[in-house]
């Protein structure tokens, strides 16, 4: 008896079903924006939705009788396919009894082996990848690198609207290169290693293409004299002009808080955006 | 929760089911959730921890990345059982073996899945008799020629020097290598390399399922769709957990010990594509990202990634047996490192590097 069929079709569909549930309730609950990026967080969200509907067929319409190729479709065919089993093992004659006590349990073994990633989105705490990721991905004090690979969508900065232009991390560095000087605010969590000077800290934003196994980090230097109380991972929303700087002997561009200005509200505290990636 | 005996032949209406799937939902969403609160409360100093933070991340996002595009693959993979016969597949696969690789590695553009989707279907094909080495070159090139993924390696080498020969590149020489290795793997017996139930039907070519209605025919596609899911989601799984360790554990800036030498430059390309485990849609963006290294390296990566990783190292093993995952895995490292090698050999010599 294979590994697979100790554990009855219902079983198999309520796993199915489980998937199914899972994935859609992390669409539904807006939490799949931490995974993946858009087109393709929609795809998950389907996939859900598609597993529930052939989970309930599987439950009210059975596909019909026995056919030629001897699979039952619709009866144990849900678990008739290739499990993790080692095949090879000279398998025990099928039997009328049952599955063996032995055999249950892999089969259990097997079912919470295929819940694992259910479990872990539910009892981990998701956030968007912070800056210890950032860090494993290759951070520095400026991405500018990354302008060769990325594109800001917006062009015409010097005409947008307010005296501060909202900017993401990868705008602001696309303005350093193109017409630094413009004032801009940006959003993003604090990166922080101990070599930075005392009034240097890095906001950054991950880039996500599909999801957050290519995410990459985009990081512009800020400069403000409290920087060193910014502790990794806070997220803060900076208010400045956008300059060239060297630092280290490398020329980057740095978002330089007017020290009058940091007293109201050059460099603010505040929640994780909705699209924590950009 | 003895609900087991729901599929038996007794004919059980639809009310007698709706009620048993109410009775279950109701007894078991309160004690499922009970237990995930309080799981949740007792794991709190682990869960909070950053490193767990990101590497379950990693290991749910490759999950959720791929979980469609398999779940595309299992319903293809049941429709090709339900609706095309082994005598059809037979009488579409050329006789001489070059057409057939050559089918096999450009099949990719009309059944167009990623590397994930691709094992499932594979499956399906082997069973109905498609030779190994077709069946191989479709496994290692279709990633490569999907049209999505074409556009992305477009897009993330637009503006670039490199815009043009990146992509034809990837295409030409994933084609070239992906031939070659199904080639050199694909001969002998398939049966004894093949996991059983990949094995061909033996059912001489007749049509198993003459006589069902076409309705009858998707529905019972759908059971087989389920079927090859949970036979393939526990190999995702297992791979999307050694992907996310090694994403969380090594840092990417090693790499830039090994971006000064153009053979070094491979070897680490290769190491990465295989480490890093990314989707071949996304793989170029990361590629374009990482510009000490040479566009051979680069190519290296873009070319490999798609053909083998860890994930579908783990993956391959819902198809074939041990022996020939270990032949398939050492000819594509082989093949793609000896090609690679030597374009960065007569780069260098005839750029200067």
């Amino acid at each position: 008896m294979r590994v697979r069929d100790a554990i009855p079709r219902a079983g198999w569909l309520m796993v199915v079903a489980l998937w199914g549930a899972f994935l859609a309730g992390m669409y539904w609950a807006d939490k799949l924006k931490f995974f993946q990026a858009p087109p393709y967080l929609y795809f998950t969200g389907a996939a859900g939705v598609l597993l529930l509907l052939l989970a309930a067929k599987g439950v009210f319409r059975p596909s019909p009788a026995v056919c030629a190729c001897g699979h039952v479709h619709g009866a144990d065919d849900v678990c008739e396919t290739h499990g993790a089993e080692s095949d090879g093992a000279a398998s025990p004659p099928a039997s009328d009894r049952g599955p063996g006590l032995w055999t249950m349990v892999k089969g259990i073994g097997l079912v919470l082996f295929i819940i694992l990633p259910v479990l872990a989105g539910l009892l981990v705490p998701h956030r968007s990848l912070n800056a210890l990721a950032a860090m494993k991905r290759g951070m520095g004090l400026d991405s500018a690198n990354l302008l060769d690979v990325y594109r800001s969508q917006q062009r015409d900065w010097a005409a947008a609207a307010g005296e501060y232009k909202p900017a993401n991390t990868l705008d602001v560095l696309e303005i350093g290169r193109d017409q630094p000087g413009l004032k801009v605010r940006t959003i993003g969590f604090v990166y922080r290693s101990d070599d930075m000077a005392d009034d240097l800290l890095t906001i950054a934003r991950f880039k996500i293409t599909c999801c957050a196994a290519d995410a990459t980090p985009v990081g512009v230097a800020v400069r403000t004299p409290d920087a060193k109380t910014y502790t990794s991972d806070t997220w803060i929303e900076v208010r400045g002009a956008v300059e060239r700087q060297t630092i280290r002997g490398r020329e980057v561009t740095v978002i330089a808080v007017d020290p009058a200005e940091r007293e109201k509200d050059g460099v603010l505290e505040v929640e994780v955006p909705d699209k924590p990636y950009i | 929760m003895n609900v087991d005996r729901l599929h038996d032949d007794a004919p059980h209406n639809f009310f007698t089911r709706l009620v048993v799937v109410i009775l279950v939902i109701v007894v078991t969403v309160p004690l499922l959730g009970l237990a995930l609160w309080t799981a949740r409360e007792a794991l709190k100093p682990i869960t909070e921890r950053s490193d767990t933070q990101v590497f379950s991340l990693t290991f749910l996002s490759i999950v959720f990345e791929a979980l469609p595009f398999i779940l595309i693959g299992a319903l293809l993979s049941g429709l090709l059982e339900m609706f095309v016969s082994r005598r059809r597949m037979l009488s579409l696969i050329p006789r001489s073996r070059f057409a057939q690789l050559l089918v096999g590695a450009t099949m990719g553009v009309c059944l167009p899945v990623c590397e994930c989707g691709v094992v499932v279907v594979l499956r399906r094909l082997l069973k109905k008799g498609m030779p190994l080495g077709m069946a191989l070159a479709y496994l290692l090139v279709a990633p490569i020629v999907n049209p999505v993924v074409i556009a992305s390696t477009f897009a993330a080498f637009r503006g670039k020097p490199e815009w043009l020969f990146m992509p034809l590149a990837r295409v030409g020489f994933g084609i070239a290598i992906g031939m070659a290795v199904a080639a050199l793997v694909g001969r002998g017996r398939a049966r004894e390399w093949l996991k059983p139930d990949a094995r061909e039907d033996d059912n001489h070519g007749a049509d198993p399922h003459a006589g069902l209605r076409a309705r009858q025919r998707i529905s019972a596609a759908c059971d087989h769709a389920v079927s090859e899911f949970l036979g393939v989601i526990p190999f995702l799984i297992a791979g999307a957990l050694i992907a996310a360790a090694i994403q969380t554990a090594l840092p990417r800036t090693v790499m830039n010990v090994v971006s000064g030498n153009p053979i070094l430059s491979v070897v680490g390309m290769m190491a990465l594509a295989v480490g890093l485990n990314l989707c071949s849609e996304a793989d170029a963006f990361v590629a374009a990202g990482l510009l000490s290294f040479t566009a051979v390296a680069k190519l290296s990566f873009l070319v490999l990634g798609p053909m083998f990783d860890i994930k579908l190292l783990v993956m391959y093993g819902s198809v074939f047996r041990r022996s020939l995952i270990w032949r398939l895995v050492a000819a594509i490292l082989v093949t793609v490192f000896v090609v690679m090698a030597l374009l960065a050999l007569v780069q260098q010599a005839w750029f200067g590097g």
